[in-house]
């Protein structure tokens, strides 16, 4: 369950590894030698693990993860890659990895340096030995240096996460931010795949180390939240909360006739700072935004040969929102791209509702739809793209193979304040601190696109086998 | 001692500006009042990394003066030392002293253990940085001399029972763990000062599902149990407070605890903190959760529990919120999920029994897992990579262990080919992923012919859609066929492909993938390969410039060869290089062929397949190959000394030359007969001219003597400069300074040698003084050919079935020390037992005096198994005729030799070695022009009424003069020469020659 040693690399901008922290354990090495005997091996030297980190080759029972620039390898104490027994080592490696990734890249680039300084007296304390203590490095107790008469002898142990109680005028706030990715091709063939995540913030101001509770509610029509995971400063977590998985969905066809409908009850001793209470997915029914994506090329226009690969495309897409849906979005973008056309002009182009920017030299039209849609709920676009092919100008948009001809979509960016798709709220009313405290309570929800595209229905798109159970079952 | 390890100027773990410090100057600095704290802070560092070396020369001052720096009282400042000092102090004993220096160890243990719990009980420090460090030491200590902490129990139980003493919890379930594993449930009787030290480290580094069951006892008194069970309890319930990783450890020790308890402590402790561990996403306690399952197995999960824990880690698999890496190892833990007890310690896969292929289905790749990806342009990260084949993996696994559902394997095939729609050239990690799937699909499925037969659709369906996919296709056909060798599905795709390209234009279109998968194909013993060697043979490929296309050609070449039965397609084969050989334009790729050519002649197909193999011992392994035994590797090693004689030399008596000549051997019916052995020297020294032509541009020698040869009158005209030649080549690179002199010898013909030697054709005398120079300075000429036929001695149904095809024999052969060496040892590419005739040999002997000799040797070959064998030859005489030449100088120039010659040799003192002899024998005028021209024709060099005069030169430097005169029914032979030891040979031939 220990490291024998870890290291640090960053990748230069001239794509060479540069080590910039290493740390080996040596009484986790005596122990390693005592454990391997003869298939015993020194850890790597630097220049192995930057020639292994080069070639991408493997390098015995190495943890390595990367994180943007950032590599970082731990070396647990295993007896080899395969080594089973070894699972909680790797584990405490990863962790510690995953640790020192998040710490790393949590910092702008600015002040990577100095986050990068403080690394090592933070690994001192998170990892002095090998044997991980704490892998999560914000933690403030890592953080900080308390002296004597800091702590204060209390009724219950103080937790790891929340070393010293904070200072300030009590408020808690909760939000449920919720989002949805979805691709449609408009096709009857080929069904349309989404997805609906979301997540609980909170953020308490209390001082102490009270014990906060509160409940996220559904509705009567709500969607039931599913792959519930709570943070592990919750203390207690009703069982049927945990059963609702997404297997399950796939097995039944529906979940809502069994599935646990709320309230979530969760207690906990929060953290200093902001920190996600919950994570969850849910089935949901609907798509909030419906796309119908038509691009067409003239035909006259791209037959004749000598036009310098002008062609005049022919462009509609409508949008239609789900009347279930608020129709209050803090914005609402489609972004076209035309891809491997060079610049870009539009005539006749019409929209029902918002306006349109032609971004010639990114061969992209933006449609803001605006904050509301109609009352009709549709909103569309129509008109005509010139495009002026690669012969002259060379758009500034990244190339992309696949999206030639027909083969395009449009991609829809949007925000609602005060709604989810599942309908999960946060009680403001439930939030019930310990020892009783007056605090300012603050609940919000939002509901946020993520990956929203709808395809060509004209042209090719990727599609992803659906398996079908039917028979099955 | 060297320079000790280098550390930072500052506390950093970092290898940044590195400075050399020798160990006694670490202690120094800490020792010095004066010195600054951070430069006492860097020396502690660099302890901490690198302890050997300090503890090896100076442990005893070094746990000192470290002691010395933890006061128990301190400030900020020197509370940072402290913390340091405690850190390496501690790194000093756990990772430098073993069981060799205990007294040592106790020694300075003792005094810091001491200072360590004062600083833990010290309540005036709560989440204080010298009382981690103290806590920190401590588990490290314990779980480096497991026990160590045995005698301090009760002051470890007191500290984990009130809150503030949280802390410690680790460091007593670790104390506790070790206690029960070393004395069983009476642990509490025991401490460390009476009993030995703890032998138990290896068992308890790594594994704690497998305690030594012999140690556990199970007697414990009620009231103990009780007050035991109920520290655990508290124990489970201040879990909650410490870090995530504290929290795994500590789970393992107590789980490992209550269950070395048996039957006191019963698993259900653990009951309420399940919720929690199943409930985090956190991997440390999920991780926890498999601890206790691995554990306790059903003990403590019932069916409904461990359905809940299996279906929210693959969940977690899939949980779009979760980091990758996070989301990895869930589907690991699936993978290895802790089914039953004892664990499972093989590094095969297998997945919870519980998972259903319903259950499994959000594990189909989808357009959010990013294959395809929603956008199919975007770059696929290797973690998704690597999660999106562990999910498939499971839902293989699952699949597979579903057999009765039909569903699975169609439905997995569906997923491939979704995947296989959206593949873009430009997408390496897409193509990756896409290939590795399909090695997974087929290493659990490929046994059934479905979907073998769908495989092969996909396969081929992709070959058509675009020619970039051809390598990776075959790769995976590699792959296949080192997988499932019984399969005829990779087989039947290579016969599709091959067919395609044969009768299609693919090879014109994409001619380096069409030759990669004929590469491929060619690897094949069973496919078609002389249809491809015959279309290569014929296409424009052969003649292009293009190096790439040149060198994918001859890898087809390379692979044929590699085969072991490659034999059949000799010819074929020797075709396509020819052409290449002749054909191509890039001269890297010409020399190639020509190499693969010699190969292919000279060695032997199999033992040419060992050569060409990749990795002899390994190949055994590969499925496509013959199989090889290491008895058989030896003996291809080995040469095998056959008692039999396969091979003999026989004189080249057929008369297979340009010229119709008798040949100068003896045969084997005994027969002597005298000829001019020029044709084979004109052969031999043709190549030569013509290498001469070529080398030094001499307009002189552009006349080929070959054509020079008049056969009509039974003389060639090339044949004078010939044996110059030889001696010119001998002696041009031995002295610079007859340079002018060999080159002036370096004649051809008549004419030029005139031209050369600047004598006049009318007049001879200064070609005769030019020879009596050349025979003075030793430069006449020194060697002569010697042919024979290399052909089997036996009759070819009596030759065995592994020596009816020889290659590479070479021949080591001695002529005894008369003749020397023969150099260079011939070698004779092949021979066949259809070949009644064999092969023809021709050997360049040096004499150092001209006398018969007999030829002795053997003969080393590869047989057609690709064994080196080696046999005796008989021996073959060398007959005195075969060392004769006629007068090294132009036929129209050799009578004024022989005249001056013949004068010199009679007037020479009697003591000398000329000599002068008499042959006479009863011939009539028909006999002598008969016995002249069969015997003698291209020696003669005077033709007079009823007299010939013959010139004979014996190499090195020898002559003998023959004058035959008619005198009636008589024929007198006068016999002049320069070495009377070879008048009897002469005589004998004579004698021979005349009698028949």
């Amino acid at each position: 369950m220990s490291i024998r040693a870890l290291w640090v690399v960053q990748q230069r901008t001239d794509g060479e590894p540069e080590l910039k922290l290493s740390r080996r354990y040596p009484t986790v090495e005596r122990r390693a030698k005592i454990l391997l005997g003869p298939s015993y091996t020194p850890t790597p030297s630097t220049s192995q693990l930057l020639d292994f980190l080069r070639a991408g080759r493997s390098l015995g029972p190495l943890v390595t993860l990367r994180r943007g620039s950032w590599f970082l390898a731990c070396l647990p104490l295993a007896r080899s890659n395969s080594d089973n027994d070894a699972g909680i080592a790797k584990v405490q490696a990863l962790a510690l990895a995953l640790g020192l990734a998040n710490f790393l890249s949590s910092a702008e680039e600015s002040s990577a340096s100095a986050q990068l300084s403080s690394l090592p007296a933070m690994l001192t304390a998170a990892c002095p030995f090998g044997t991980p203590i704490d892998t999560d490095l914000h933690q403030p107790s890592l953080n900080q240096c308390s002296s004597i008469g800091s702590g204060t002898v209390n009724d219950r142990p103080t937790p790891a996460w929340r070393p010293i109680g904070s200072q300030g005028k009590a408020a808690a706030s909760a939000l449920v931010t919720e989002w949805v990715r979805a691709v449609q091709y408009g096709r009857r063939d080929v069904p349309d795949a989404w997805e609906v995540y979301g997540c609980i913030s909170c953020k308490c101001d209390l001082e102490g180390w009270p014990d906060v509770s509160l409940n996220a509610t559904l509705p009567v029509a709500g969607v039931p939240l599913q792959d519930l995971f709570v943070h592990p400063c919750v203390s207690a977590v009703p069982e049927s909360t945990l059963k609702a998985t997404c297997l399950d969905v796939h097995r039944t066809g529906d979940s809502s006739d069994e599935a646990f409908a709320g309230p979530y009850r969760f207690q906990f001793i929060p953290p200093t700072g902001t920190f996600r209470l919950c994570i969850y997915t849910a089935s949901c029914p609907i798509m909030p935004v419906l796309g119908v994506y038509q691009l067409d090329e003239e035909k006259d226009v791209a037959s004749q040969g000598g036009n310098g690969g002008v062609s005049v495309l022919n462009l509609s897409l409508c949008l239609s929102l789900h009347e279930s849906v608020r129709n209050a979005f803090e914005y609402c973008t489609v972004h076209i791209p035309f891809f491997n056309r060079g610049f870009i002009h539009v005539k006749d182009c019409k929209v029902t509702t918002g306006n349109l920017d032609v971004q010639k030299e990114q061969a992209l039209l933006v449609w803001n739809v605006g904050t509301h849609f109609p009352k009709s709920l549709q909103a569309s676009l129509t008109g005509k793209v010139i495009t002026e092919g690669q012969t002259e100008h060379k758009a500034a948009v990244p190339s992309a193979p696949f999206c030639t001809g027909l083969n395009a979509y449009a991609k829809i960016i949007f925000k609602i304040q005060d709604y989810t798709l599942t309908g999960c709220t946060v009680d403001s009313y439930s939030i019930q601190v310990q020892p009783p405290a007056k605090i300012k309570v603050t609940t919000a929800k939002e509901l946020i696109s993520e990956e929203y595209i709808v395809w060509n229905c004209l042209g090719q798109a990727p599609v992803a086998f659906t398996p079908d159970f039917s028979s099955t079952v | 001692m060297a320079g000790w390890r280098t550390y930072s100027p500052v506390p950093q773990l970092s290898f940044c500006d590195e400075i050399s410090l020798e160990p006694k100057e670490i202690l120094y600095i800490l020792q010095d009042e004066n010195e600054a704290t951070d430069r006492k802070l860097a020396c502690l560092g660099l302890i901490q990394e690198f302890p050997e070396e300090l503890a090896a020369e100076s442990l005893h001052e070094a746990i000192a003066i470290l002691l010395s720096l933890i006061p128990s009282h301190s400030d900020a400042v020197s509370s940072r030392l402290s913390v340091h000092a405690v850190l390496a102090l501690t790194t000093l004993l756990g990772g430098c002293c073993g069981e060799e220096n205990n007294e040592i160890q106790i020694q300075g243990l003792d005094e810091f253990l001491e200072l360590l719990f004062g600083v833990v009980e010290d309540c005036r420090r709560s989440k204080d940085d010298l009382r981690n460090a103290a806590l920190a030491s401590l588990h490290e200590l314990e779980t480096c001399f497991p026990g160590l902490l045995s005698g301090k129990l009760d002051r470890l139980g007191f500290a984990a029972s009130i809150p503030l003493g949280v802390d410690t919890l680790p460091i007593l379930t670790r104390t506790l763990q070790h206690m029960i594993q070393k004395h069983g449930a009476n642990f509490r009787d025991y401490s460390l000062h009476d009993d030995q030290p703890p032998n138990l480290l290896t068992s308890m580094i790594i594994s704690p599902f497998s305690p030594p069951v012999d140690s556990i006892v199970s007697s414990m008194t009620e009231p103990d149990a009780r007050e035991l069970r109920a520290t655990i309890v508290k124990a489970i319930e201040y879990l909650y407070y410490l870090p995530t990783a504290q929290q795994l450890t500590t789970v393992m020790d107590l789980a490992l605890f209550v269950h070395s308890c048996g039957p006191s402590i019963p698993p259900a402790v653990f009951k309420p903190l399940l919720p929690r561990l199943i409930a985090s996403p956190f991997l440390q306690l999920q991780e926890s959760a498999l601890v206790l399952k691995a554990t306790f197995g059903e003990t403590l999960f019932l069916a409904e529990d461990e359905g809940v824990l299996v279906k929210r880690t693959l969940a977690l698999s899939v949980h779009p919120l979760i980091a990758p890496e996070i989301c990895l190892s869930a589907a690991h833990r699936v993978l290895h999920f802790p089914e039953n007890l004892p664990l499972c310690g093989t590094d095969t896969c297998h997945v919870p029994v519980s998972l259903t292929t319903t259950m499994v289905a959000p594990l189909f790749p989808s357009v959010f897992l990013g294959c395809p990806p929603v956008i199919p342009d975007a770059p696929l990260a290797p973690i998704r990579q690597s999660l999106l084949l562990a999910r498939l993996h499971i839902l293989a696994i699952v699949l597979t262990e579903n057999s009765s559902d039909i569903q699975g394997p169609k439905m997995m095939f569906h997923c491939l080919e979704a995947m296989a729609a959206t593949l873009q050239p430009s997408n390496n990690q897409l193509v990756e992923t896409f290939f590795l799937a399909a090695e997974l699909f087929y290493h659990c499925f490929g046994d059934s012919d479905a979907v073998s037969s769908n495989m092969e659709y996909l396969l081929l369906g992709l070959h058509k859609q675009n020619a970039c996919w051809v390598k990776p296709i075959v790769s995976f056909l590699n792959w296949m066929i080192a997988e499932k060798p019984q399969n005829a599905c990779p087989l039947n795709i290579l016969r599709t492909l091959q067919n395609e390209i044969l009768h299609g234009q693919f090879l014109d279109s994409s001619p380096l993938e069409g030759l990669a998968i004929l590469t491929r194909v060619a690897e094949e013993p069973s496919m078609d390969q002389h249809a491809i060697l015959a279309l290569l043979a014929s296409s424009q490929l052969c003649i292009t410039n293009d190096w790439l296309t040149g060198h994918a050609l001859l890898a087809v070449c390379h692979a044929v060869m590699v085969q072991c039965d490659s034999a059949h397609l000799g010819v074929p084969l020797t075709n396509l290089l020819k052409c290449i050989a002749e054909e191509h334009g890039d001269l890297d790729v010409q020399d190639r062929a020509r190499t693969y050519l010699a190969l292919i002649r000279g060695v032997s197909s199999k033992k040419l397949s060992r050569m060409l193999s990749p990795g002899t011992v390994t190949d055994a392994e590969h499925p496509w190959s013959s199989p090889v035994t290491v008895g058989n590797l030896s003996a291809l090693s080995d040469i095998i000394v056959l008692s039999e004689t396969v091979l003999e030399l026989v004189a080249d008596v057929t008369g297979e030359n340009n010229f119709g000549q008798i040949c100068n051997f003896e045969s084997k019916d005994g027969a002597h007969e005298l000829v001019n052995i020029i044709n084979s020297e004109i052969e031999e020294n043709r190549k030569i001219y013509e290498l001469k032509v070529q080398n030094e541009k001499k307009v002189i020698l552009c006349e080929s003597p070959i054509d020079h040869y008049d056969d009509r009158d039974g003389k060639c005209d090339g044949e004078e400069s010939d044996p110059f030649r030889l001696e010119t080549e001998c002696k041009k690179n031995d002295d610079e300074d007859e340079k002018k002199k060999v080159s002036s010898n370096d004649i051809q013909n008549l004419h030029s040698f005139c031209i050369q030697n600047g004598v006049s054709m009318d007049t001879f005398d200064d070609a005769v003084a030019m020879y009596y120079a050349s025979r003075e300075a030793g430069v006449l000429p020194s060697t002569i050919m010697l042919r024979f036929w290399l052909r089997y001695n036996m009759s070819a149904s009596a030759v065995p079935v592994h020596l009816q095809r020889l290659c590479a024999i070479e021949l080591r052969l001695s002529a005894g020390p008369n003749l020397g060496a023969i150099s260079p040892e011939p070698i004779v590419p092949y021979i066949g037992a259809d070949e009644p005739l064999g092969q023809l040999v021709t050997l360049r002997v040096k004499p150092s005096q001209p006398r018969p000799s007999v030829l002795r040797g053997e003969a080393l070959f590869c047989d057609s198994e690709g064994r080196t064998c080696s046999c005796l030859l008989p021996p073959v005489d060398i007959a005195f005729c075969s060392l004769c030449l006629p007068l090294p100088v132009p036929s129209a120039l050799r009578g004024a030799i022989f005249d001056a010659l013949w004068d010199e040799f009679l007037a020479a003192p009697e003591e000398g070695d000329c000599a002068e002899s008499l042959f006479c024998c009863k011939l009539n005028d028909t006999g002598l022009d008969s016995l002249v021209n069969n015997r003698f024709g291209h020696f003669v060099v005077k033709v007079l009424e009823a007299q010939y005069d013959i010139g004979i030169f014996l190499p090195p430097g020898n002559h003998v003069l023959l004058r035959c005169t008619q005198l009636g029914a008589t024929v007198k032979i006068s016999i002049v020469t320069d070495c009377w030891q070879l008048l009897p040979f002469i005589c004998s031939f004579l004698a021979e020659s005349t009698k028949t």
